[in-house]
């Protein structure tokens, strides 16, 4: 999470965070060393290799993640939530081949590490009116009311394409570092900030449905469950049997 | 090429006789030029005759988009002809060349669509330029005819200023709604233009038309959509929305009521999208209608969703 301090608007003096949250980041390297699958596939856990794709895909929990591993040395990483998170689930894997594969004495790199995409939200204080900037920059926006909700600009400098919702939500992707990001985010601001919006017009949500109502203990533990990089050993219990089916909830 | 003249009155407008194929001028009738050839058609071929042969000894008119100068000739085979004219016309259609092939299936595909909305020629013309210039440009290799084909009427239609929805599109034409909207990115990203956004105006006059509302009812709901703009009461909603609910609520308010669900089928939009952008039309109902509105259902007794 990048905190990213900046005033609100009708320039009243109090600050407001507006943090640039990173979704996903899908990283890829390879490993110069040809792969037995097979191998790796048993004797790692998490893993499912299918034959016919010839790939050999894993869940990493902690940082959680998906990896790809081709039988060329190839990895692809999606789902981390941060750079350095990508980094050192791509070390991770990387060393895990480096032992199944019985090369514990070589020294291996990962050759070509590259982080291919950035998918990063952000969302300003106000609603934007985007048919106005599309009026105003018509080259870099493509806004079709029919067809897409938000708007997209596409950057150049950084690369980056920009998804800008009347509700202020901005969606930054194909970005290639965290930098970037935030650099495309304030460049978007200073576009975007002459078309600002009373943001109550336009937000209106729907009326939500009403949850049955369970027992607020629980419901508790079973959030926790899914916080990565908080208490790892948790997750081992039976609790998540019980919660499968909320109508099944006995007096525990 | 002297002009001709009457000898006796040089400053006559000559009159020309077309029975006879003669000039003559009007004001002493001496016969100035004679035996004028007569371009029209030489035979008149009528679709309800069932003549065997057509005596017409000349095609159709030059098609400007299908490429100047090209006088070939093309091999129609009619149903149940004989093998070798069959073979003829096969071998004739090896031998064209595929864009030629595509753009005149393309023509024919747009020329079917437009006949189904009831667009006009030179619409049809647009389209079919712009289709040939993304076929030269290679840009949308890959996509289906039907879906270039619909896509460059779309492009044809907005820049003409009378835009279609994608769903009347869709409706006469059996591409998906998404494929078309790939396309006309691609349609614009090739060409490098950029059009003008639609706005709710563009389509009042059909929609009302289509509902059979009087004219009164149109402008009041053409007003409504304008003024809502311009107060941002339905920021993020897109046109045809608003559209539909300014309808909506002008229909309401007269003798001829629409339901929105009948507004919502001619407009393309969900009965539901009508009536959320209704809702938020009804706060500030009083300054959207225009003055001199004359009121069958007054503003208290407006249907509240």
């Amino acid at each position: 999470m990048l905190p990213w301090m900046m005033n609100t608007a009708a320039g009243s003096n109090s600050e407001s965070y507006m943090t640039i949250s990173i979704n996903n980041v899908v990283c890829n390297y390879s490993l110069p060393m040809h792969v037995d699958l097979r191998k790796f596939a048993l004797n790692s856990w998490n893993c499912s290799y299918d034959r016919t794709g010839s790939i050999l895909t894993k869940q990493k929990r902690h940082p959680g993640c998906h990896v790809k591993v081709y039988n060329s040395g190839k990895v692809y990483i999606v789902g981390c939530k941060s750079e350095a998170a990508s980094r050192q689930a791509a070390r991770s894997v990387g060393r895990e081949i480096q032992k199944i594969m019985g090369k514990t004495d070589q020294k291996v790199c990962l050759r070509k590490f590259r982080i291919n995409n950035i998918l990063a939200t952000c969302k300003f204080p106000f609603g934007i009116l985007i048919d106005q900037v599309n009026r105003k920059y018509p080259k870099e926006t493509y806004y079709e009311p029919e067809l897409t909700v938000g708007l997209i600009w596409r950057m150049t400098e950084p690369k980056a394409s920009v998804r800008i919702h009347t509700t202020g939500t901005i969606v930054v992707t194909g970005a290639t570092s965290e930098a970037d990001v935030s650099l495309a985010v304030e460049k978007i601001y200073g576009y975007v900030k002459d078309f600002q919006c009373d943001i109550s017009k336009i937000h209106h949500p729907a009326p939500r449905k009403r949850k049955p109502v369970i027992n607020e203990e629980f419901s508790n533990i079973k959030r926790q469950r899914y916080e990565f990089g908080d208490d790892d050993g948790e997750d081992e219990t039976g609790v998540d049997q019980i919660f499968d089916d909320e109508n099944e909830i006995n007096d525990f | 090429m002297a002009s001709l003249t009457c000898p006796r009155h040089p400053d006559a407008h000559l009159v020309e006789d077309h029975r006879a194929g003669d000039i003559i001028c009007p004001e002493c009738g001496v016969v100035v030029g004679d035996r004028l050839v007569d371009v029209g058609t030489e035979w008149r071929s009528f679709s309800n005759e069932r003549s065997g042969t057509d005596p017409s000894r000349v095609g159709a008119p030059e098609n400007p988009i299908l490429g100047t100068g090209d006088l070939s000739t093309s091999i129609m085979v009619g149903f149940g002809a004989s093998e070798s004219s069959q073979g003829l016309a096969n071998a004739q259609r090896k031998n064209t060349n595929n864009t030629e092939r595509q753009l005149n299936q393309a023509l024919g595909i747009i020329r079917d669509m437009s006949e189904r909305i009831h667009l006009t020629r030179p619409i049809q013309d647009s389209a079919a330029k712009v289709f040939k210039q993304i076929l030269d440009s290679k840009a949308l290799r890959g996509r289906s005819n039907e879906a270039q084909a619909a896509a460059c009427l779309y492009f044809a239609c907005r820049k003409e200023g009378v835009p279609r929805t994608f769903k009347e599109i869709c409706a006469v034409s059996r591409v998906s709604k998404r494929d078309i909207g790939k396309c006309f990115k691609l349609i614009l990203k090739t060409l490098e233009t950029s059009i003008e956004q639609i706005t709710s105006a563009d389509f009042m006059s059909r929609f009302c038309g289509n509902l059979n509302l009087h004219v009164s009812v149109q402008a009041a709901a053409t007003r409504i959509a304008k003024k809502a703009v311009e107060l941002d009461l339905v920021a993020g909603r897109s046109p045809i929305s608003i559209a539909a609910a300014a309808i909506y609520m002008a229909s309401q308010a007269s003798t001829e009521k629409r339901s929105a669900k009948e507004i919502g089928e001619i407009a393309g939009a969900a009965e539901q999208t009508v009536r959320q952008t209704y809702k938020l039309l009804l706060p500030r109902v009083r300054e959207l209608f225009p003055q001199e509105f004359k009121f069958d259902t007054p503003i208290e007794q407006l249907p509240s969703s």
